[in-house]
């Protein structure tokens, strides 16, 4: 057994790598500029290639459901900005110790840096997005703020956007939270077992597709009725419910319980085995990238 | 107290993409030559055993050169030293602030610039942000990079990086300096600048410890040396014992008498 398995080194990593703020803000904000680097309108090119994809598919998808676009389009745009964050954790959280394969043999720095430099790097491209969530919350205030409105023909209605919007910062909190367990847990299997990364990556769109973002969950309901077994399809999803507890305060739809509960236990969960993993396998990261 | 304190460590690598059906004897098989450390084959994944049982116990103000051939395990003590590597088994000890200037190509971002460089490697090295603003003129006036530290960086030549990366470790008050071979690069003149600063830095209140294949190099820096051989330590003692032993004569033995009371050997 080697010396390194202790659970105070892991909790000392994860400690250190949290007090180095200023170098993972740096980090992260360096990644950002540096993607964009020499483009004259720079990271806004984050919220410009959402707001079109947005409000192509908005129009797009509001014709093929038959559904009203005043109030599907700031649906979907919500949906794709936090499903962008989420599997920008998933994807880029699992490459992050390679990313780094070469500060990592170079410098003695904790791994919990690199995390948090990815997901403070998802955290601004969700802040870039936002800017395309307050264009379209101007343009359909009326129609968001309305109590009673529904989502797709006969769907059920919503309490319309008022003071519960304030509910979008702890579940902002908890998406940031659960982003810091996936990285350092897939990223270090990842790092041992390099499939990892292109298996998320070949589920990412089917995940994107079962996941309800660009179909309204009414349309499920309707069509399966109530009890229907079906619906597990979507309860079963963990990314449907973490999209949920974000999704539904920003545009005033039902808010429920349960999606906390369930974002909660997956909280605790991963974290768990995240501790577990940085526990044991820690020490081998270096050894391993 | 500054100190490392190194006992039985090994350091095992696994690698996992070799083709390791071919090697599936149960006992360690050995490399011809003596290049690399030995590899072995551990329930079907190649290990090289790049460090073998070290144990060292090196105190403030040693100034230790790492001789060795290639693959004989120098710069995998470095980083053993520096705490990126932990021991598969054994243990390693390090008490002081650590400022490791490894390969040179890598570790920095070629993409942005000299300055932004100095930012990020001083922060990663346990500086705050202010601390390095504060440092940057410093570093900037010893190095002599001039408006070059506006460029980004891959237009530097490597000793230009190395200018840089010697100019941050060494602005930073570290304890433990390690230093790998890529430092070679830079001009004589430098060379003599940096090593005043240098061996200031480890008399104040620290320690140094420098893998190179020049000796005169190695004369400048360093009064104590560890010959690596095989991934053991071979030998440990003062710079001219060591060398004598590792090169078959004495390395000092022409030099004249004003170069070897510079250097400290009478």
């Amino acid at each position: 057994m080697h010396s390194g398995r202790s659970w105070a080194r892991a909790a000392k990593d994860i400690r250190d790598g949290i007090a180095a703020r200023e170098l993972w803000g740096h980090l992260g904000w360096q990644d950002i500029k540096q993607r964009y680097r020499r483009s004259v309108i720079g990271p806004l090119w984050i919220t410009m290639s959402m707001g079109v994809t947005a409000a192509g598919l908005g129009f797009l998808y509001s014709q093929l459901f038959g559904i009203e676009v005043t109030t599907f389009l700031p649906y979907l745009t919500v949906g794709f900005v936090v499903w962008g964050f989420i599997i920008g954790c998933l994807s880029e959280g699992s490459d992050t110790f390679m990313a780094n394969e070469g500060l990592i043999k170079h410098l003695p720095a904790p791994l919990t840096v690199y995390a948090l430099r990815t997901v403070w790097r998802q955290t601004l491209m969700l802040a870039h997005n936002l800017l395309v969530y307050v264009v379209v919350l101007a343009l359909f205030f009326t129609s968001l703020t309305t109590a009673g409105y529904t989502l797709s023909p006969g769907g059920a209605p919503q309490p319309g956007l008022n003071w519960s919007v304030l509910m979008a910062i702890p579940a902002f909190a908890l998406l940031a939270l659960n982003g810091g367990w996936v990285t350092l847990l897939f990223g270090i299997i990842s790092t041992r077992y390099r499939d990892i990364p292109q298996v998320i990556n070949a589920l990412t769109q089917l995940l994107f597709y079962i996941t309800p973002i660009v179909w309204p969950v009414d349309i499920l309901t309707t069509k399966l009725g109530p009890g229907d077994w079906k619906h597990l399809v979507l309860e079963l999803n963990p990314l449907y419910h973490f999209i949920q507890i974000l999704r539904a305060p920003l545009i005033g739809t039902t808010q429920s319980w349960h999606h906390w509960a369930v974002v909660g236990a997956i909280t605790v969960v991963g974290w768990g085995f995240a501790l577990l993993a940085m526990r044991n396998y820690r020490s081998r990261v270096s050894y391993w990238v | 107290m500054v100190g490392i304190e190194v006992r039985n460590a090994y350091v095992d690598f696994p690698i996992f993409d070799a083709k390791t059906r071919s090697m599936k004897k149960a006992v360690i098989n050995m490399v011809g030559g003596k290049v690399g450390g030995r590899i072995a084959d551990e329930s079907g994944i190649a290990i090289i055993e790049a460090l073998n049982d070290i144990t060292l116990s090196l105190r403030e103000g040693d100034r230790v050169a790492l001789v060795g051939h290639n693959g004989a395990g120098k710069s995998t003590l470095l980083r053993l030293l520096s705490g990126i590597y932990e021991p598969t088994r054994g243990t390693t000890e390090i008490s002081g602030k650590i400022a490791p200037v490894f390969d040179l190509a890598v570790g920095m971002d070629p993409e942005i610039s000299g300055l932004e460089n100095i930012l990020i490697r001083g922060m990663f090295l346990g500086m705050s942000r202010k601390q390095m603003q504060e440092r940057v003129d410093d570093i900037a006036d010893f190095c002599e990079l001039g408006r070059f530290l506006t460029m980004p960086l891959r237009t530097y030549s490597t000793g230009m990086r190395v200018r840089l990366a010697l100019g941050v470790v060494t602005s930073i008050d570290p304890e433990i300096l390690l230093l790998d071979e890529g430092i070679g690069a830079i001009d004589a003149e430098f060379m003599a600048k940096a090593r005043t600063r240098l061996v200031d830095l480890v008399r104040r209140s620290g320690m140094l410890v420098f893998a190179s294949h020049s000796d005169e190099l190695l004369f400048e820096l360093c009064d104590k040396a560890i010959w690596m051989d095989g991934g053991h330590v071979r030998m440990h003692g003062s710079l001219r014992e060591v060398l004598t032993a590792y090169k078959g004569r004495d390395p000092f033995e022409y030099m004249s008498a004003e170069t070897l009371e510079r250097l400290g050997e009478k």
